[in-house]
């Protein structure tokens, strides 16, 4: 369409509107050029994918509704990957069934199983004879009589292991109570908690439940820190201040700058929380964690430990002096009103502390880095790894719009792996993760690169 | 004052459209301030979007209107609005809202605009006379006014992925002690991004409601219409909610 100055001087404000109108219609319809080609043709529930995570104030459960319909019609599409539910143990293949009933069989990257401890047969041995012994479950709150033997036994492992014999334990039934109990029982309203803007959900919701003031600092920015927490001196008043970070984030694969950040928190008077969930058994010369690798693993005042990644079980536990560890076992109220940690579970992990202090965990810790690092040659030149350093390699792809179709995409090229997307990382920074095990071979590393390059061709996420 | 007589788009959410106004230029910023700084400020039932606990999402938006939107003679005109990002109502019968927003002020430099704000969509005004730049290199902001500077923003990230965009959302406003919900739409060339960085200076003025957001500098998130483009906004009829109630005074 053409108009001359004349016949655009003689239109009304009116008709001006409508063809401008017109005009940025028919662009958007051309795409513009500035809509990568690989989301031009995407189902209308990708645009919602970054927006459910709103919930709503109606009395009706239209956030419930919406969740559910939005679902369906991915389901309907067939591009519904997650949840589908695996056959067997998180080994290095596993195999899915979704829920058109088509069987997927995938090399399996996103279980944080690293040392394979999960499905170790002298584990499963030790599991299988406390659970003969003990029976199922522990029976009751681990104040009142469900503390068995075998925790004991996992209490002074731990101590033993992590080499801090002033230190004392208190076991929870899951790596998130952990925090959340930690926390809140620690530290209350009138007192500050600090955490790494990339910090789990766990450590958010366990500074919620305490009422403190929760302030955050950048990701990893110690100067940062030292800013929020001169800002907190500032106001002058004796107060409680507990710092929160983690061992390894596991959005982008990095670790924490441990050491400079207990020199912050001790010249500020800070306590300081390290969540080693994915590092733990893992990271350290001998598995002690990141706090190890860098020096300060006697430095850290709440050191916390999970059951689910190093270990291949479930449960957590808080090393701490030994008469805070124990004033968190009475006033952690996750722990004090539920269950104690199953007895099979502990008796694996206790099996699975042996086999890592052994030459079969060194072992282990070194294939998982020289793992990592494979996975890392083969990717990096041919997409974004970010700042992996671990044993969690994530791959940037970006537009949360192209987190359904991928994941399904992947997983029918026969690999599994781990996606996070807004709200947990910011827009456009959506990745996948890899988890690298120790138990994973050459050829499966390999294949894993294969996909997942041909994945970034297909979608637009390639380098170069 | 007359309504638009043309054609408008049909009704969204079950309420008819009430006026499509041109935007020669849009940019808002999403500021993190804690949560406690704008309870007061919410009546009962409208809580804000916490994308953290304790935080709360403050928009500090920037409009440069088109010429000729309500009425021929009306020029064109900038407004900055302030506005809190709060859950929205998910049972209106709409797309997915986009965002929701409460609106704490809407501030601009055409009086006639402001005179009329109210009875068009019920929202809260702020008279005073504005001067602004914007900058369409480096989509920065300055407006200020004889109360002193309001704010100096500007894009934190480099360059720019723009996309069509049509977003729905809500918006929540209180007008002589009655709570209204209302529905919008921006249909534009856009971009948002959440990259980090010093996005500038919010300043301590009456528009901003008591609110000292100087140490704030934080964006959650960033949004654009791309310069020179031009986009278009609707606004759907408003409905009581009934009195606004609140458990404290909010200013």
């Amino acid at each position: 369409m053409s108009l001359t100055p004349e016949q655009l001087a003689r239109m009304s404000i009116e008709d001006k509107r409508q063809l401008a109108l017109e005009l940025l219609r028919r662009k958007a319809a051309e795409g513009c050029g500035v809509t990568p080609a690989a989301e031009r043709d995407l189902p209308a529930y990708t645009r919602q994918t970054y927006d459910m995570f709103l919930s709503s104030q109606s009395p009706e459960h239209a956030a419930a509704s919406r969740f559910d319909r939005w679902v369906s019609e991915v389901e309907a599409d067939g591009a519904w990957s997650f949840e589908a539910p695996r056959r067997a143990a998180q080994r290095t293949v596993v195999e899915a069934e979704r829920a058109d009933g088509t069987r997927l069989e995938m090399l399996n990257m996103s279980s944080y199983n690293y040392l394979g401890y999960g499905y170790h047969s002298e584990v499963i041995a030790a599991a299988k004879e406390a659970l003969d012994r003990y029976g199922l479950g522990a029976g009751s709150s681990p104040v009142i009589s469900g503390t068995l033997q075998v925790h004991k036994e996992l209490e002074r492992a731990l101590i033993d292991f992590l080499d801090l014999p002033d230190r004392g334990v208190s076991l929870f039934s899951s790596g998130y109570a952990v925090n959340t109990g930690t926390i809140s029982a620690v530290v209350h309203q009138g007192h500050h908690v600090v955490l790494d803007r990339s910090a789990h959900m766990s450590l958010l919701e366990g500074a919620q439940l305490s009422r403190a003031t929760i302030w955050y600092f950048q990701h990893n920015d110690v100067a940062d820190l030292d800013l929020v927490l001169t800002r907190i001196g500032a106001e002058g008043r004796r107060t409680r201040i507990l710092v929160g970070t983690e061992g390894v984030f596991s959005a982008a694969g990095d670790f924490g700058k441990l050491a400079e950040i207990v020199a912050v928190c001790k010249r500020h008077g800070a306590w300081l929380l390290v969540d080693e969930a994915h590092s733990v058994l893992v990271a350290g010369e001998n598995g002690r964690g990141v706090a190890e690798a860098q020096g300060v693993l006697d430095q850290i005042d709440l050191f916390v430990a999970t059951f689910s990644k190093g270990f291949g079980a479930v449960g957590g536990a808080l090393v701490a002096k030994r008469d805070i560890a124990r004033y968190v076992s009475w006033y952690a109220k996750c722990r004090m009103f539920s269950c104690a940690i199953d007895p099979a579970v502990t008796a694996g992990v206790l099996r699975g502390l042996a086999l890592s202090r052994s030459a079969d965990g060194a072992a282990r810790r070194r294939r998982l880095r020289d793992n990592a690092d494979r996975l890392r040659a083969l990717l990096r030149p041919h997409v974004d790894i970010r700042e992996s350093e671990s044993w969690i390699v994530p791959v940037q792809y970006g537009s949360e719009r192209l987190t359904l179709p991928l994941n399904d995409y992947l997983q029918r090229q026969g690999l599994d792996t781990s996606v996070v997307q807004f709200p947990a990382v910011s827009k456009q920074e959506s990745r996948l993760r890899l988890f690298v095990t120790s138990e994973h071979t050459e050829e499966q590393l390999e294949r894993a690169a294969r996909i997942v390059v041909g994945a970034a061709e297909r979608f637009g996420f390639i380098r170069g | 004052m007359a309504l638009r007589t043309s054609p408008l788009p049909p009704p969204l959410g079950g309420r008819r459209c009430l006026f499509e106004w041109s935007i020669d230029e849009l940019a808002h910023f999403f500021f993190e301030i804690p949560t406690a700084m704008v309870m007061p400020l919410l009546p009962r039932g409208i809580y804000p979007v916490e994308p953290r606990p304790g935080i709360a999402l403050l928009d500090v938006g920037f409009v440069a209107w088109g010429a000729g939107n309500w009425e021929a003679h009306w020029p064109a005109f900038t407004e900055v609005s302030v506005l809190l990002v709060v859950q929205p109502d998910l049972a209106c019968p709409m797309p997915l809202p986009k965002f929701a927003f409460f609106a704490l002020n809407i501030c601009a430099d055409y009086q006639e605009f402001l005179d009329t704000e109210p009875v068009r969509l019920h929202l809260p005004t702020f008279h005073s006379p504005l001067e602004s730049v914007f900058d369409r290199e480096r989509y920065a902001v300055r407006v200020s006014s004889p109360s002193g500077p309001l704010i100096e923003l500007t894009n934190t990230q480099h360059p720019i992925h723009y996309e069509p965009v049509d977003w729905v959302g809500q918006f929540y406003t209180v007008d002589d002690g009655i709570l209204y919900m209302g529905v919008w739409q921006w249909i534009a060339l856009a971009a948002e991004h959440q990259a980090p960085g010093h996005a500038g200076r919010v300043f301590k003025h009456p528009v901003f409601r008591g609110m000292d957001l100087e140490p704030y500098h934080d964006t959650y998130l960033q949004a654009f219409s791309k310069p020179g483009t031009g986009s278009f906004q609707r606004f759907y009829e408003t409905s009581s909610l009934g009195r606004a109630v609140y458990d404290r005074r909010g200013s």
